[in-house]
């Protein structure tokens, strides 16, 4: 007897989380697995809350002969053995057992185990958080050493060095499936790294003539060359990628992961030395944002669509300040670009939104504000200089979309991507008390970088953020480790009593010398202090903001593991890494955690023998 | 570094919005004393009237006195070394500069000069001198006549910004606005005890002036070239017994120096050698008792389009005129014009006086005016009977091709009120309490702060009874959106419209 046509869900026993769905198709109606295959990938609109990440690992088609997965969810790839589609098996009820869908399932389930790290933060969403780390866990972590460590030949501009990998579990290389690291310098170089064997596949430098304005030599606001974290895409090819990295010129390259050619013509996207921050791809639109007005480059959301022929870039300009968060901008399920706007002026009457958080979302083929939130003091943020400049992490909550932004103030701001600041824009869901920067500095002091979230398995939704110097002396936490003086990662609960949301401090970790956004998988807080020196203005020469003199008083990383749940450290690399970085951030899949240092090497961290 | 002005000044441009940190580098404001400040941040003539108490702080092991504790300069934005910072630097009498960080209102440092030697003077412990800072360099300010001279460092963007002050035995220190320490050798500047004006810096020079008395200090004026190698004091003294006025002197903008140097004289100096460069003496009326209080108010001048006019006062309460081309006429005596007394007998102007251009290019003159006004003063407007004392405006204008002051508005009643400042088309005036015209208390009293509509006078804002002591009678300081005073407990505060921290 055929199979009804319908659509059976797929639970985890506890019934905590769908895990698949299988549309059912029959001969009756004269459909196949090939119509919603064809149909998942035309017609049906990404911005479903059916398809809402985080909801469902995959979908599945099943007709009466064939079990295909139709999941559009970027990080889940399915091994090459799924992607030869359909074993044949007769799934009708006379030849099927229980077990032995069972076992179908479950092959058909395998490649969720495989763990991805394709963009900077980890998703769109810029959570931080690798959901399918399976290797390291709060009872491993203590045995982690070093697995290898790189020297690569990127020459460092000003502070700026190496940026987080993009890691790509299952790469279809000439010499086999491989585990790929895609590591990018800021000298305009593109490496793959084989992850196992520790060793660079293919290199790649981005070359072009000078351009004519960049920053001052000595000013590490504005380096030249590749500023931005590349991201990673699958192709439609099974086991092919497409790395797309933006130069120092502004031109986007499409570079197969596979072999680090180029794979279509460059285009415009950005102004030459114009210090884009990372990437982020939705829906095959590119996203990116600016800051500084490097080579007189506008400060600016900027989006671009890859299947556009024209290659028009969009952009919205928030008419003051800067967007320098970490991670660029974070993109919420319906497609709106959230980044801070730093340090400016705010005038909504002027559309003047500094030292604020603006969503963009493209429209047609425009880049069209949507939404923003400001701050109530946000005239004294920019006094001190203060701003609000931190890639929020947007994250489902019961029945909403929410984020969590946060300033160099030392505030955390918890706003919902439907609303970000209620009627008014100025009105957040929650905002924390001052967690450190008692003196009110715009150096060495606050939150810096990105935000971080993940979800225990019983729905208890946590957010995380890094800060900067001292603790502030009346933020208290329940669980902490002894004074913190140089930074710290908080980690807070997000709850709802009767509609009121709160942020919940549960635990501060140990003192970390500048505290940089964290990683969490599988229940490891993965967190460092960077070793940099931040320091920007002196007793004796005033403001004096000048890479030589911050790269001489730097001293060296250090990698820790936190317990999640109450933070308490599990590992720590000690002086095993010898220098430090600046403006880049860690990466995480597969039993491996890796850090790029200032002086070009690239650390990879795991379990000796594990991940192989 | 200047990637990072040329972001500023980007940002600014493009916000469409000039909303810059405003120094107030000395008395008054400027060197012309005028206590303008033209464009506050904060504070617009509509929310005058929501002006709540943002700050007070009092310091301790400063002696009481009208005279001693002074209001402060204010660096609007300092990029220090602990973030960027609005400072407040005030002085006491204790031989003590204090560093308020004027939005936390946390002491960021404080001095203490070195103990207080032997031999210092009683008088001079009550006494203090207002420091000084290198002025800003302004958008649109007409430029000093004659030759460029070298620009003081520390006035640029990010730069290490020095604070000038003096100590009780007369040393000029340079210090360093993040920590107080000195950034060079102390210098030789004034007598010490001396009973200094406020110090000025113009053009990269810095003066003060004293009067004899405390002591034995002697009265004149002093400067000190500091944009030379081994700068060196220069003085023109005389005994000055009468008061200098409470700004000292007031500056040109070709940098000559006008002060009032005894009764009804004003004399005018070069600058940086402060030669002597003219003199008028003007008679007052025979029948006037000259209260000490009211013998040399600190000139103002105003820029009349390319034209100095320098606006002072007679021991009788008369306004006059005279300008930077013809000091006192063919015969050396005559102003280009005098108003009748403001004051009857036993009052006057005291002080100084303020300026200001409105909207429209008029300029105005507001004289702090003590006792009772001369009832043939008849200005445009009044704001209730006056019985103490009051600010008295009057608008520059021209007749029979002369200017001439032209009374405007009378505010309402105020106990010893010193010179106001303004910003936004608002005057903001202290009413000191009781006092003597020479600066005794005069029974209990308390200050009160006002805002006024500066084209009328109208009252829109008093600090009623927040503050329950005197003032001390040195002064107002205006910037970003707070008016500055002390108290003569050596208590600092500021009104004004409060930040959201």
């Amino acid at each position: 007897m055929p199979i009804a046509e319908a659509i059976a869900h797929l639970y985890l026993p506890d019934r905590s989380s769908k895990v698949a769905t299988f549309e059912l198709k029959n001969r009756l109606t004269k459909h196949t697995v090939a119509d919603p295959v064809e149909q998942y990938r035309r017609d049906r609109d990404p911005r479903e809350r059916f398809f809402e990440f985080g909801r469902c690992a995959v979908h599945f088609a099943v007709d009466g002969s064939c079990l295909q997965p139709v999941s559009k969810t970027l990080s889940i790839r399915p091994r090459r053995e799924a992607l030869a589609c359909c074993s044949r098996m007769d799934f009708s009820a006379r030849k099927m057992t229980t077990r032995k869908v069972c076992i179908v399932i479950l092959m058909a389930l395998a490649p969720l185990a495989a763990a991805d790290w394709l963009t900077d933060g980890g998703n769109t969403k810029r959570t931080a958080w690798q959901q399918n780390e399976t290797i390291l866990n709060r009872d491993n972590v203590k045995n982690l050493t070093i697995l290898w460590k790189l020297q690569l030949d990127n020459v460092p501009h000003e502070m700026h060095s190496l940026f987080p990998p993009l890691i790509v579990e299952a790469v279809k290389t000439s010499g086999g499936i491989k585990q790929l690291a895609i590591e990018a310098g800021i000298d305009d170089k593109l490496y793959a790294i084989d992850v196992v064997a520790g060793k660079v596949l293919w290199k790649r430098h981005f070359e072009y003539p000078p351009p004519k304005e960049r920053g001052d030599p000595g000013d590490p606001l504005c380096p030249t060359g590749l500023t931005a974290t590349p991201v990673v895409a699958p192709t439609d090819t099974p086991g092919g990628y497409t790395v797309y990295a933006m130069a120092g010129d502004g031109k986007v390259h499409s570079v197969n992961v596979a072999n680090g050619e180029e794979v279509a013509q460059p285009f415009q996207f950005g102004y030459p030395n114009g210090k884009s921050y990372a990437l982020n791809l939705w829906n095959n639109h590119l996203f990116t944002t600016t800051s500084q007005g490097c080579a007189g480059n506008p400060n600016q959301i900027w989006a671009v669509n890859l299947k556009d022929p024209e290659k028009k870039v969009m952009t919205y300009n928030p008419g003051s300040g800067g967007l320098w968060g970490r991670t660029g901008a974070a993109i919420d399920s319906m497609g709106t670009a959230w980044a801070p706007t730093g340090d400016g002026f705010y005038d909504p009457v002027k559309k003047i939104y500094g030292n604020g958080l603006i969503g963009a979302r493209v429209e047609g083929r425009e880049l069209k504000l949507i939404d923003y939130y400001e701050p109530t003091n946000w005239a004294w943020l920019q006094k001190r200089d203060l701003d609000m400049q931190v890639t929020p992490a947007i994250f489902q909550f019961k029945d909403r979309e929410l984020m969590v932004a946060g300033s160099k103030e030392c505030r955390m701001y918890l706003l919902d991507t439907k609303s970000a600041g209620g009627a008014n824009h100025q009105t957040p869901l929650d905002r924390t008390p001052l967690m450190c920067n008692e003196e009110a500095d715009f150096q060495s002091a606050g939150i810096w970088g990105s935000m971080a979230s993940w979800e225990q398995a019983n729905g208890t939704r946590w957010v995380l953020t890094p800060f900067w110097g001292a603790v502030h002396p009346t933020f208290k936490t329940p669980i902490s480790y002894g004074p913190v003086s140089h930074g710290a990662v908080v980690a807070l609960k997000v709850e709802e009593t009767n509609g009121k949301f709160h942020l919940k401090p549960v635990w501060m970790s140990r003192d970390m010398n500048q505290a940089e956004p964290p990683v969490i998988a599988n229940g490891v807080v993965f967190a460092y202090g960077s070793g940099e020196n931040t320091r920007q203005a002196y007793k004796d020469r005033g403001l004096a903001d000048f890479s030589p003199l911050r790269i001489k008083n730097s001293t060296h990383a250090v990698l820790y593991a936190l317990d999640a749940l109450t933070g308490k450290e599990l590992y720590s690399s000690g002086d095993q890494i010898k220098a430090w970085n600046h403006f880049t951030g860690l990466s995480v899949a597969n039993g491996r955690v890796y850090i790029g240092t200032y002086d070009s090497v690239l650390y990879c961290f795991g379990l000796e023998g594990a991940g192989k | 570094m200047k990637s990072f002005t040329l972001v500023m000044m980007i940002s600014y441009a493009g916000a469409g919005i000039v909303e810059a940190q405003i120094d107030w580098p000395s008395f008054g404001g400027d060197s012309q004393r005028t206590g303008w400040e033209r464009s506050d941040t904060r504070i617009t003539r509509e929310n005058v009237k929501d002006f709540e108490l943002v700050l007070k702080r009092k310091f301790p092991g400063v002696k009481a006195g009208p005279r001693s504790l002074t209001p402060p300069v204010i660096v609007g934005l300092l990029i220090s070394y602990r973030g960027f910072k609005e400072l407040a630097f005030a002085a006491s009498g204790s031989n003590t500069i204090w560093s308020l960080d004027a939005d936390l209102n946390r002491v960021f440092w404080k001095r203490q000069f070195e103990p207080e030697k032997a031999g210092i003077a009683a008088c001079a412990q009550t006494i203090a001198t207002m420091p000084a800072l290198v002025p800003p360099v302004v958008f649109g300010k007409r430029a000093a006549r004659g030759p460029r001279r070298p620009a003081l460092p520390g006035n640029e963007f990010g730069e290490v910004r020095p604070v000038f002050a003096v100590s009780n035995d007369g040393k000029l220190h340079k210090l360093n606005t993040s920590d107080g320490s000195d950034l060079s050798a102390p210098l030789d500047f004034l007598s010490a005890n001396v009973n200094a004006s406020p110090l000025t810096i113009h053009d990269g020079t810095i003066y003060a002036s004293s009067v004899s008395g405390c002591g034995g200090a002697t009265g004149g004026i002093w400067a000190i070239d500091l944009t030379v190698p081994h700068p060196k004091a220069v003085s023109f003294t005389w005994q000055a017994t009468s008061a200098y006025g409470l700004g000292g002197p007031a500056f040109g903008n070709d940098g000559t120096v006008y002060l009032r140097t005894g009764l009804d004289t004003i004399q005018s100096f070069a600058p940086n050698d402060l030669k002597q460069k003219a003199r008028l003496t003007l008679s007052a009326s025979p029948s006037a008792r000259t209260a000490a209080g009211f013998n040399a108010p600190t000139p103002v001048v105003l820029d009349a389009d390319g034209r100095d006019l320098i606006v002072s006062s007679t021991s009788d309460g008369r306004l006059f005129i005279v300008d930077d081309k013809s000091f006192g006429g063919d015969d050396g005596k005559t102003p280009l014009s005098r108003t009748a007394p403001l004051a009857t007998a036993g009052g006057g102007i005291w002080g100084g006086l303020a300026g200001w251009k409105d909207p429209d290019g008029k300029l105005w003159v507001f004289a702090p005016v003590w006792g009772k006004l001369n009832p043939d003063l008849k200005p445009a407007r009044t704001n209730g009977a006056v019985a103490n004392g009051a600010i008295v405006a009057f608008k520059v204008e021209e007749r029979d091709g002369k200017p001439v002051l032209t009374p405007a508005w009378v505010s309402r009643d105020m106990r010893s009120p010193v010179p106001p400042v303004t910003t936004s088309g608002a005057v903001f005036a202290l009413a000191a309490g009781a006092y003597t015209s020479d600066g005794s208390p005069k029974g209990p009293s308390h200050a009160t702060l006002f805002g006024l509509d500066a084209q009328t006078g109208e009252q829109i804002y008093s600090s009623g009874n927040q503050v329950m002591v005197p003032g001390a009678l040195t002064g107002l300081t205006l910037s970003n959106g707070r008016v500055y005073f002390a108290t003569a407990d050596g208590t600092l505060y500021a009104f004004g419209i409060p930040l959201e921290i």
